[in-house]
């Protein structure tokens, strides 16, 4: 019996030196993880727009958020919001003063009939910094087509009349005359003298 | 002619009567054979619903497969309808008239697998009402399938009216049917009674619906030649396609035609009403279509060849000396060649087992020839196929695809024989009615006037 306690006493023991190698472990990759973090920066994006005859031109700035201090070597991309997602309109890398200068055509089309569109800096999946995103309403020389009625066509979602018109008549005047048919069978029927159970 | 004497009419109607419930020969193998491969195809299906279409070899190329190919098949035979029940019957024709029923039995069981068809060729078949509700007016999918429905109710009405009359004599006669069948009889018999008013009210109705159903049965198969003549493939801009479906719908359906009333004449015994004559002149309108066939495909295949235009090159080439060569020659030399040689002599036109033999060769010529018509084209799009991924560019159908073509085929069948089950092969009371007026050797049918004529059954 002492034996069994002694036994089971050795196994606590053993097991509480597993636990303790576990714990300094787990704290090892958490200490290694922080710091792996710790490597990338967490940024912020400012931009500066202009435009010459043809182009809006962007400058944009990235900062260290802690210590305010230009972010260099950061892959910034620069997107226009569309209906069904963002399309890429430029992209670079940021010089030692943390800005990148891109340019885009000036007649990109806003989404909206008072020509607003959107513009967003994303930082994504860069070395350095932590993904950011920065985004701006602008003003577009081009509003987006209204939603004028398609006239009716063959190509269009809207039949021409004259076909509708054609298949109705022709699809009913068929249905019609089917619908006649039996009234005859019916006909037929109510001219039987003989009782149908 | 005479009036047939009652005796004798009796005698007739016992005799179609007969084949009613009763089973031909060897009749219990093949409706188990097929229901097995109906069966095998129902359970492939299943698999395709749960699993969706990348079970086929279908893909982003090769979107119409053997489906859409068997859609074609189906469409096509369910016009010999339209043909013995309107062409014929415009044509004076009278010795059709042992052969509508059949006709219509094989028409209605090919519409409704050629309505089946786009159903299996669908991922997601449970949209199907979207085609009503959201379908475009403008499209010819849309079109085929309200083509194909009004087909196919104008079909069940065609075959149910010239049954009325049957109908009748099958209540009055068969009263030791089982009791299910003596109350389906009596209700779809409508109080037939055989009176001037009923007669006239029922030959009204029948020759409106024969006017109104050959407009569609070819309205049905021009669509489905549209479905691809609009689509922009090589080889499919071509304004023959309406009139290339229609005759080679024609000629896989008499082919189909000759086969089954071989096959019923043999099983039924019907040997006095299915006889050589109605073979002669079926062999002679497979004849004249197979020729007129050969010669729209002289056109289809031959205007082009010699021009031999850059985006229609590859596809040619596939068919005359490709990977589908095989099967181009096959459908052209023992399709349509050698039957048509077959089909030239008398001798041969004469013999069931000659007629037959040439029907079952356009049959297969026809089978393939669909095959031929969509897959080919659709391997060799104007913007050639560049960096596609394995299995995109090529089109092998897979074990799912043969399964449930196989037994779609397999149901057509099934569907012919389990329509002569509750009711007579043979339209008893056209026949009997033709044969007073017009005699015997008109219809076709054989022997009814030695009977009539012999001693024991004068009246």
């Amino acid at each position: 019996m002492v034996l069994k306690i002694l036994s089971h006493f050795k196994m606590l023991q053993h097991m509480q030196v597993k636990k303790r190698y576990c714990i300094i472990f787990l704290s090892f990759l958490l200490t290694t993880t922080v710091a792996a973090q710790d490597e990338k920066i967490n940024g912020n994006i400012a931009l500066q727009m202009s435009s010459n005859d043809s182009m809006y031109v962007v400058t944009a700035t990235v900062t260290n958020i802690t210590t305010q201090q230009p972010a260099k070597d950061v892959e910034l991309t620069l997107y226009v919001q569309r209906t069904f997602g963002l399309m890429k309109v430029a992209d670079g890398t940021t010089d030692s003063m943390g800005t990148i200068i891109a340019e885009f055509p000036s007649d990109i089309q806003g989404h909206d009939s008072s020509k607003n569109f959107i513009l967003i800096a994303k930082v994504e999946e860069s070395d350095v910094m932590n993904d950011t995103a920065f985004q701006i309403s602008m003003q577009s020389k081009l509003p987006f087509p209204e939603d004028k009625p398609i006239p009716r066509s063959m190509a269009g979602a809207h039949a021409p009349w004259w076909l509708i018109i054609t298949f109705i008549a022709v699809v009913g005047a068929v249905w019609l005359l089917f619908v006649y048919v039996l009234y005859l069978v019916y006909r037929i029927k109510k001219s039987s003298t003989k009782v149908i159970s | 002619m005479e009036k047939l004497n009652p005796e004798i009419r009796n005698q007739i109607e016992n005799e179609l009567l007969g084949t009613v419930g009763r089973r031909y020969r060897q009749e219990t193998f093949w409706v188990i054979f097929l229901g097995v491969i109906c069966i095998g195809g129902t359970v492939a299906w299943i698999i395709q619903l749960r699993k969706g279409l990348g079970v086929t070899a279908m893909r982003d190329y090769v979107s119409w497969g053997l489906y859409i190919s068997l859609l074609f098949f189906f469409v096509g035979v369910s016009l010999i309808g339209a043909l013995v029940s309107c062409v014929l019957r415009m044509s004076g024709a009278k010795w059709r008239y042992p052969l509508i029923r059949i006709a219509e039995a094989v028409t209605l069981s090919a519409i409704f697998f050629a309505g089946f068809m786009p159903v299996l060729d669908m991922g997601r078949p449970e949209r199907l009402y979207f085609l009503i509700t959201h379908g475009r007016i403008q499209s010819p999918i849309l079109w085929d399938v309200v083509a194909i429905a009004t087909y196919f109710i104008g079909s069940v009405i065609y075959f149910y009216l010239p049954l009325i009359p049957d109908l009748a004599i099958m209540r009055d006669k068969l009263t030791d049917a089982p009791e299910w069948r003596k109350k389906m009889w009596r209700w779809l018999a409508m109080g037939w009674e055989d009176n001037l008013l009923q007669r006239r009210l029922l030959k009204k109705a029948m020759l409106i619906l024969c006017i109104v159903i050959l407009p569609v049965a070819i309205s049905v198969h021009t669509i489905s030649a549209w479905l691809i003549a609009f689509t922009l493939r090589p080889g499919w801009n071509s304004t023959i396609m309406g009139p290339y479906f229609v005759f080679g719908a024609l000629m896989a359906g008499t082919a189909i035609m000759i086969l089954i009333i071989a096959k019923l004449r043999h099983g039924y015994r019907l040997e006095h009403y299915l006889t050589p004559k109605h073979f002669n002149n079926l062999a002679k309108i497979l004849l004249a279509l197979t020729a007129f066939y050969l010669y729209l495909n002289i056109n289809k295949y031959g205007v082009p060849a010699y021009k031999m235009a850059k985006e229609e090159r590859a596809v040619l080439e596939d068919l005359f000396y490709g990977k589908h060569a095989f099967f181009f020659w096959f459908t052209q030399i023992a399709g349509l060649l050698i039957p048509i040689i077959i089909l030239s002599f008398k001798r041969f036109r004469q013999s069931i087992k000659w007629v037959v033999t040439a029907s079952v060769m356009v049959l297969l010529g026809a089978l393939i020839n669909r095959y031929l018509i969509v897959i080919p084209n659709m391997l060799h799009p104007f913007t050639p196929i560049q960096h596609a991924q394995h299995g995109y560019a090529t089109y092998n159908p897979t074990l799912i695809e043969w399964t449930i073509t196989a037994s779609s085929l397999a149901g057509f069948v099934l569907l012919i024989i389990l329509l002569f089950k509750p009711f007579p092969v043979i339209t008893m009371w056209e026949v009997t009615e033709e044969v007073e007026k017009s005699g015997e050797k008109e219809i076709g049918v054989e022997n009814i006037i030695t009977l009539q004529n012999a001693p024991t059954h004068a009246s």
